[in-house]
This record gives C-alpha cells, sequence and structure tokens, in this order.
C-alpha cells in the first residue's frame, strides 16, 4: 500500500511540478511568470542533491552551491567560446564538478559534525574567492553569458515555451535520478555509513569510499542545476556560490524535509515562491521570511513533506 | 619597508583581537552549550549600529562603545530566554537554520531603521592621531587602543575562567554538562549569562571595529566566517586555541593582502602576481584551514571532551 501511495505522490509531484509554470503563465497572460518556476525547478535540483547527501547520508555540507557556481561558469565559458550544443556543454560542467567534489570530498570525508559543516564552507570560500578575483571571470561583476545552450533542430533556446521545457525536462531527469540513487542499494549503504560507520565497515562496506561516491554525485547534479541557472540568468557571478547561497540550499532542504524524496522539491517551490510573492509586498521581505523559517523550525520536524504526510491518512507512520 | 612591515605586523595583531574577541564567544557557546550560533555575527553588527546611535545621544565616543556592549549583552540574554534554550536538544542543523533566520531577521531591520547606505562613524579627535612607536614607526592611536582594550578584555575572560567559580562552572559545563547539572547548578541560568556574554564580546568588537570597518548591513557576516575559521582552526570550545588561531588568522591575512603580490612577483611576471596575488591573498586563510584540519582534524588546542 505504502509503495503505491509514494508512486502516486511521485507522479502527483512531477506533474504538479512541470504544469504549475504553464499553468500560472497562462492564467495571468503573463509568460515571464515562467522564470520564476524555472528558478524553482533548478533550486529543485540542487536541494535534491545536497538532500542526497545530508538526508540520506548525513553529510552537513554548507558549501554547496559551489557545484552552481562551477556548473554556471562552466556554462559560461564554454558558451562565449561559441561551443554551444548541449553534448558538450552537459558532459563539461558534469566532470568538472566532478573534479571539484572529488577534491573538496577527499578533504572533508576526513573530518565529521560541526568541522565537516566549517570545511565543507572553507573550501566553498576559495572557489568563492577565486571566481570573485580573476578578472578573466570578470571578477566582482560577474561573467555575461550571451548564447543560451542549443539542443535539436527546431528547438529555439530564446523562446520562452521552449526554454521553460527544456528545464523542466531536464529537472525531472535529476529528481528521477536522485531518486533512483536514494533507493538503490547504493541509498541504502549511504544510510547504513549514516546510522553505524563502524557496523557498516563491520558488514565490508568501505564507508570513505561510499561516501565520497554520495559525495561526488551529489556535486555532478548540482553542478547541472548550475547548467541550468547558467541558461536561466545568462549570467555567472560569483554570488552562486557563496555561503549565502549555500545556505539557502540548507533551507530549502529542512523547509521540504531532510531525507525525505519529495522534500527538496516541496522546498524549492515554497522557497523561491515565497520569496517572490513576499518580494512583490515588501523589498523586505527578509523580515518576513525569517520568522517563518524559525517557525518552520521549531514547529514541523519533517518540513512540508512531513506535512504533506500527515494529510494523507494512514501515512504519518510510513516510512 | 621595515617600518611597513612593523605596520602591517600591528594591523595583523589588531585584526587578530578583534577576531579573538568574537571567535571567544562563539566557542564558548559552543563548548559550553553545543550549540552553533550563527547569528553571532549580527551581534557584532548590532554592537556597530549601537554605538553609532549612543554616540549620537551621549556625544561621547567611550561612552557609546560601553553602552553598545551592555545593549548587546540585553539583546542576547533576550535571545537566549525567547529562543536559544529551546533548541539546545535540538541537531546543529535546526540552530544552523534558526540562526541562520535570525541573521535576516536582523540584516533587514537594520536596513529598515537605519538605511542600507555603510554608515561612516568617526575615531573620536582625542584618537585621530598617531602614536610614534620604537623603530621609527608611527601606528594610528585609535588601532593601538583598539589592541590595549582587546588585549584587556582577553586577559579578564581568561581570568574570569580559570580564576573565578562562574569560570569554574563553565569549564565544567564545557567538560562534561550532565555532571555539572546534577550537582545542582542553575545551569538555565549559566546558559542564560555565557549566551550574554558571548554577545557582549561581539558587541564590544563590532562597537570597536566602526570606526575601522564601515558600518553596514551584513558587516557580521564577513566577519563571522572568519571567526568561524578561527574557532575551527583553534579547536572548537577552547579559549586558547581561539587566541591562538585569531592571532595566527590575523597576521596571515593581513601580510598576506600587504606582501603576496610582491613575493609573487619575484617569481612571476608581474601580470601573473597582480592577478594572482589578491586571489591567493584572500584564500590564504581558507587554505590554511583546510591544510591545518587536514594534518589536525580537531583543530591545533582541542577540549579534552568527556560524555
Amino acid at each position: 500500500m505504502v509503495g503505491s501511495y509514494r508512486m502516486i505522490e511521485g507522479v502527483v509531484v512531477l506533474a504538479a511540478m512541470v504544469a504549475a509554470g504553464p499553468v500560472v503563465a497562462l492564467l495571468s497572460g503573463d509568460v515571464y511568470q515562467l522564470a520564476v518556476f524555472e528558478r524553482a525547478l533548478i533550486y529543485a535540483v540542487a536541494a535534491a542533491s545536497l538532500n542526497m547527501i545530508l538526508g540520506f547520508g548525513g553529510m552537513v555540507s554548507f558549501g554547496h552551491a559551489v557545484y552552481l557556481g562551477i556548473g554556471c561558469y562552466a556554462t559560461g565559458i564554454l558558451a562565449n567560446a561559441d561551443i554551444l550544443p548541449i553534448w558538450i556543454q552537459l558532459p563539461v560542467v558534469m566532470a568538472a564538478s566532478a573534479l571539484v567534489a572529488l577534491f573538496i570530498g577527499l578533504i572533508v570525508l576526513r573530518t565529521s559534525g560541526v568541522y565537516f559543516i566549517m570545511i565543507t564552507l572553507a573550501l566553498a570560500q576559495i572557489f568563492y574567492y577565486l571566481a570573485v578575483s580573476s578578472s578573466y571571470f570578470g571578477g566582482d561583476d560577474g561573467m555575461v553569458i550571451y548564447e543560451r545552450t542549443t539542443l535539436l533542430w527546431g528547438y529555439d533556446p530564446f523562446d520562452s515555451w521552449h526554454f521553460y521545457f527544456f528545464v523542466a525536462g531536464i529537472t525531472v531527469l535529476c529528481i528521477l535520478l536522485v531518486n533512483h540513487l536514494v533507493r538503490s542499494d547504493f541509498g541504502r549503504r549511504l544510510v547504513a555509513c549514516r546510522e553505524n560507520p563502524t557496523r557498516a565497515t563491520a558488514l565490508g562496506f568501505n564507508v570513505f569510499a561510499v561516501r565520497l561516491v554520495g559525495f561526488v554525485l551529489a556535486g555532478v547534479i548540482c553542478g547541472i542545476a548550475g547548467f541550468l541557472l547558467a541558461n536561466q540568468a545568462e549570467f555567472a557571478t560569483p554570488g552562486y556560490a557563496s555561503w549565502q547561497r549555500s545556505g539557502e540550499l540548507l533551507v530549502i532542504v529542512i523547509l521540504g524535509g531532510v531525507g525525505t524524496r519529495f522534500g527538496p522539491v516541496y522546498g524549492a517551490f515554497a522557497f523561491v515562491l515565497l520569496e517572490s510573492v513576499l518580494a512583490g509586498y515588501t523589498t523586505h521581505w527578509p523580515i518576513l521570511f525569517g520568522p517563518f523559517l524559525i517557525c518552520v523550525v521549531m514547529f514541523f520536524h519533517k518540513g512540508l513533506a512531513g506535512l504533506v504526510d500527515r494529510l494523507i491518512p494512514g501515512r504519518a507512520r510510513a516510512g | 619597508m621595515a617600518s611597513l612591515f612593523a605596520e602591517q605586523l600591528l594591523n595583523g595583531i589588531q585584526l587578530g583581537i578583534l577576531l579573538f574577541l568574537i571567535a571567544a564567544g562563539l566557542t564558548l557557546i559552543f563548548g559550553v552549550m553545543d550549540f552553533i550560533n550563527l547569528s553571532h555575527g549580527s551581534l557584532f553588527m548590532m554592537g556597530a549600529y549601537f554605538s553609532v546611535l549612543f554616540q549620537a545621544l551621549t556625544g561621547s565616543f567611550f561612552l557609546s562603545v560601553g553602552l553598545a556592549a551592555i545593549a548587546v549583552f540585553g539583546l542576547g540574554m533576550l535571545l537566549e530566554v525567547l529562543l536559544v534554550r529551546n533548541l539546545y536538544a535540538r541537531s546543529h542543523l535546526d540552530h544552523v537554520l534558526v540562526t541562520y533566520g535570525l541573521i535576516l531577521i536582523a540584516n533587514e531591520s537594520v536596513i529598515l531603521i537605519w538605511g542600507s547606505v555603510p554608515i561612516f562613524s568617526g575615531v573620536p579627535d582625542a584618537l585621530a592621531g598617531q602614536i610614534p612607536l620604537p623603530f621609527g614607526i608611527d601606528y594610528p592611536a585609535y588601532r593601538m587602543l583598539v589592541i590595549a582594550v582587546g588585549g584587556l578584555v582577553g586577559l579578564g575572560l581568561f581570568l574570569l575562567i580559570q580564576k573565578t567559580r562562574v569560570g569554574m562552572l563553565v569549564r565544567a559545563g564545557a567538560t562534561n554538562r550532565v555532571m555539572v547539572s546534577i550537582l545542582g547548578v542553575n545551569i538555565s541560568l549559566l546558559y542564560a549569562l555565557v549566551f550574554a556574554l558571548g554577545a557582549l564580546l561581539a558587541g564590544l568588537a563590532g562597537a570597536m571595529a566602526g570606526p575601522i570597518l564601515s558600518v553596514q548591513p551584513g558587516m557580521g557576516e564577513a566577519v563571522l566566517i572568519l571567526s568561524f575559521v578561527v574557532v575551527v582552526i583553534g579547536g572548537l570550545g577552547s579559549i586558547r586555541g581561539a587566541l591562538l588561531a585569531a592571532m595566527i588568522v590575523g597576521l596571515i591575512d593581513t601580510m598576506g593582502r600587504a606582501f603576496l603580490r610582491d613575493i609573487l612577483s619575484a617569481f612571476f611576471s608581474p601580470q601573473v602576481a597582480g592577478e594572482a596575488g589578491p586571489a591567493l591573498a584572500s584564500m590564504l586563510v581558507y587554505i590554511l584551514m583546510a591544510l591545518i584540519l587536514f594534518f589536525r582534524p580537531e583543530g591545533l588546542l582541542p577540549l579534552q571532551r568527556r560524555h
């Protein structure tokens, strides 16, 4: 029973996620609304990848936005060198994020707890300052990306609808991939290493290797989110890799529900929509968002996904 | 060259002392209560803004610094009682998020009240000059005062923790919290006091940093990240570690910004040095942190903790 509920939830969530943008855009007659939902989709991918290592692997990375930055800059550099096909851009982005994640992972996975939180932050800062101080990448001002990624004949990257479905398609694939990963043997191993590293070692798992693979996979998927962000914003700025952005990703994951399967999607949509709605009322929206965030942490243990579970009868106790 | 070097050395010490004041509070709160306070930087910022406010009200710089520190002490107390004490039993992740929320609130409140434009809080006239030091160095009097006050406060904190009864309880709490509460100590009052003391130190640092940095929303975050680096390098919960690490970070950061470019230009072309120098200088601290944690994952002077 539970399994089928999960299936239904998955299909409903993914369909709602993709349909939300077009529905709002058509109802309001304002095609630029699509951009808001594109942002939500991109954040959902980034948050899903963070949730994979945080929620299932117990690794609280406070520097996850660095892969957004890497993906963004890699895309930007290629685009500005007139290398536009996705078949080249995406593999390069994935390889670049994988390399950086491997480098960071090899260092941070020696530590745990608060040290892990802080050292992921510190290493992300190194890349942030690299981007800020390098005049080749536009330094503090960032880098304008003039051309969006090309896909197939007939696909116009600057047509709002084409581009929306491009983002939505990749997002759905990434979310499905993450879902598959956490449910696979590998996902189970990741959880085992979180729950009891000693026992996992005794069972013959190489805990370090399992965590490293998880860390690198998460980095690669977040790099893809960076690739989408670069195309969406047509801009790459060091801000995408800043620690505040990493904080936002953590907020999205917690808001949605740590270690739940669709939490990051709920979290990303709630975050982006709240931001855009609140920002419509007042430029001082963080003063409303701050208390909201505190309330969510204080009163909802499993975030929005926990709330959804409570609304569906018989689901509250299910795994 | 020698005098420039000496001046930068003093600047490094001065930055180190400011970082120590902030990091001491962070590490104390973490060591005793196991609480991660991201909003500690906001308390630093509030110290700076309160100082500007009180300076306008009282006209006296010194009075305003003292009042600002006391005000932030009160703010810390309020925060602990209303919010933070409900979170001790929660995970570190929850601490990070709630205090992240507090940062948002603090920054926006400051923008609402004072605007988002940086405020320049002037150095008091009496301290505007330079002090002649040995070896023909002239050093700004105000920065000298910051070093002196910071040093004294640090010493006071050390005596408080090592020599008084409250300090004994704090040390005991950091080592074995359960035992302390079993011994019948009013742990919630102790925690509130420690939290407020940490806030006071951050507020004092902010009030004193006002004339050196520009007072603006978000000024706490840059300092917060650096202080976390200090705390982690020093060893979480360790005040002595924080002192050592603050000095190292202060000196490395200042020296790197001042001299790295020249050092690099000895080996590379001026263009490469001009480009890589500043980049490497801002990364130096983080590279140092990564290196130290790679070899000593517990930091330089870790606390001996028993559960």
